[in-house]
């Protein structure tokens, strides 16, 4: 029944619909909040990206760095970490962890820790102890072909991302990297080394026990010797 | 726009014998659609309003001024306050007059609006000069690890190897660089190619310093073959939108050997840090940093 409350209450609705002032506004208000979104969404991913790439940069300058080697000896172990460090920048270094581990097979179809270095979030493996997958989680044995003296480089990195605006990226993601490097020099990198050079480490597969050493730049080390 | 609205609930309070003396709300005339109420003066021969600071509720036209019933009568007034009162009733007209609202409405609207798209847009830009940039500094790297290209260092001496000198390298760089004029791209890379003895040492030329960004020390050297070699690419980028600068703006000061130039820069870097194959093209004659 159209009662008389009932007929203002139609005129003023019919008003309300029928009104186009400030359709202008109206249409920004709706497209704004989308662009703002838009917005503070590529403040918080365009870094994430950029930071992933140098993340995976860097493990790979980490592991292409030590594969070069022979022998390392403590200081290149740490000269290693800084130039990972370096082409993490313009992202902070203090955010990154590293592990770089030298990865062996005995001969057997396991693939062991010949020596593993890491800090903050990436501990160092233990020495002579089974890796069973790689971070992706293809079996080792696979990568390495069940053949003895053999070894690889295996360089992770979790880089700890906080995004500058939060709105999209809310809180803190950790954004890990893998490079896998063959040595280049010889069948093992051998670490640590003291610099003389009869006095060479232990090759894997002659080793008997897993010993620790603290770097310089407060990363902890694993070797097999 | 929101006058009227707001007047209308008024006028059912206010209007009651008035000069206009208008029926309820849901019977107002069609013609009279806009109000505003505190005027100065007071039509004469009317007992609703005897004083001044009592609202008086003017009713409209769309442009032309109210006559008669529908708008105050100015004849009674004496001919100073005719004036103001006209003045008074020209700006209401203004005021209520919707014609061109949209353009009016766009005009305040289009700078928020732009600032955001552009922002998009530039956040954008700075994000593919960041990835060509990586790539394009890891395609030199690449040619000084190979030999292919040996940097001679501040001393332009001739060298039995492959040689680029600096502006070549800059501009090889360029080339790779997508979006960014040539000549834009020249003035603000930076290139930094040192050989490390101690990977330790790098931080002592780093450039950036707080705000400010000094190339005047950086190196151009890559050593000879199996020395470890350092490849910095830095690109000033010049921040244009000002919704950006908060989070973006880095360094205000841009120092070169030619002189400081003060902006809104946001350092977009690259590194790539490799030993340098035994290319055996001939040693670097070059002079060291």
């Amino acid at each position: 029944m159209l009662t008389r409350a009932n007929l203002i209450l139609r005129h003023l609705t019919g008003r309300l619909f029928n009104e186009t002032s400030a359709i202008a506004a109206l249409e920004f208000a709706l497209v704004a909040s989308a662009l703002t979104m838009l917005l503070l969404g590529l403040c918080d991913l365009v870094p994430a990206y950029l930071a992933y790439t140098h993340a995976g940069t860097a493990a790979s300058t980490a592991a292409d760095l030590a594969a070069e080697y022979s022998e390392m000896q403590y200081s290149d172990m740490v000269n290693v970490y800084s130039a990972a460090a370096d082409v993490m920048a313009p992202f902070s270094a203090a955010n990154q962890s590293i592990r770089i581990t030298d990865v062996y097979s005995d001969g057997q179809g396991n693939a062991k820790v010949y020596w593993s270095c890491g800090n903050g979030s990436l501990p160092a493996y233990t020495a002579r102890v089974a890796v069973t997958s790689t971070p992706t989680g293809t079996a080792l044995s696979a990568v390495l072909k069940n053949s003895a003296n053999t070894s690889y480089i295996l360089t992770e990195i979790n880089y700890i991302y906080t995004a500058p605006a939060a709105f999209v990226v809310k809180s803190p993601v950790t954004l890990s990297t893998t490079a896998y490097y063959l040595p280049r020099s010889s069948a093992y990198v051998g670490f640590p080394w003291d610099g003389v050079a009869t006095d060479m480490p232990t090759i894997p597969t002659s080793a008997t026990k897993s010993s620790p050493v603290t770097l310089s730049n407060g990363a902890t080390c694993n070797y097999a010797n | 726009m929101c006058i009227r609205s707001i007047r209308i609930l008024e006028l059912h309070f206010l209007l009651r014998g008035a000069q206009c003396a208008f029926k309820p709300y849901a019977r107002l005339p069609r013609a009279c659609q806009f109000w505003f109420s505190g005027a100065r003066y007071l039509p004469a021969k009317t007992n609703a309003f005897k004083k001044a600071e009592l609202p008086h509720i003017f009713c409209f036209d769309r442009i032309r001024r109210p006559k008669g019933i529908l708008g105050p009568s100015l004849s009674g007034l004496p001919q100073n306050k005719r004036r103001s009162a006209l003045a008074a009733s020209t700006l209401i007209r203004l005021l209520a007059d919707q014609a061109a609202a949209s353009a009016v409405e766009f005009a305040l609207i289009a700078i928020p609006f732009f600032a955001l798209l552009f922002g998009i847009l530039e956040l954008g830009l700075m994000f593919i000069l960041n990835v060509s940039l990586d790539s394009a500094i890891a395609n030199f790297a690449t040619q000084v690890r190979t030999g292919q290209i040996q940097a001679p260092g501040s001393a332009a001496t001739s060298s039995t190897g492959a040689l680029l000198d600096l502006s070549g390298a800059k501009t090889a760089i360029c080339n790779n660089i997508l979006l960014v004029p040539q000549s834009i791209c020249l003035s603000q890379l930076q290139l930094d190619v040192r050989p490390l003895s101690n990977f330790q040492n790098t931080n002592s030329a780093a450039p950036i310093s707080g705000t400010t960004f000094n190339s005047t020390n950086l190196c151009y050297y890559s050593g000879n073959e199996g020395s470890t070699v350092q490849i910095t690419g830095y690109y000033l980028y010049s921040i244009l939108n000002p919704l950006l600068l908060p989070a973006f703006s880095q360094i205000t000061t841009y120092t070169t050997s030619g002189g400081s130039a003060s902006g809104n820069f946001f350092p977009i870097v690259a590194t790539q840090v490799f030993r340098s194959e035994n290319y055996s093209t001939g040693s670097n004659t070059g002079a060291g940093c």
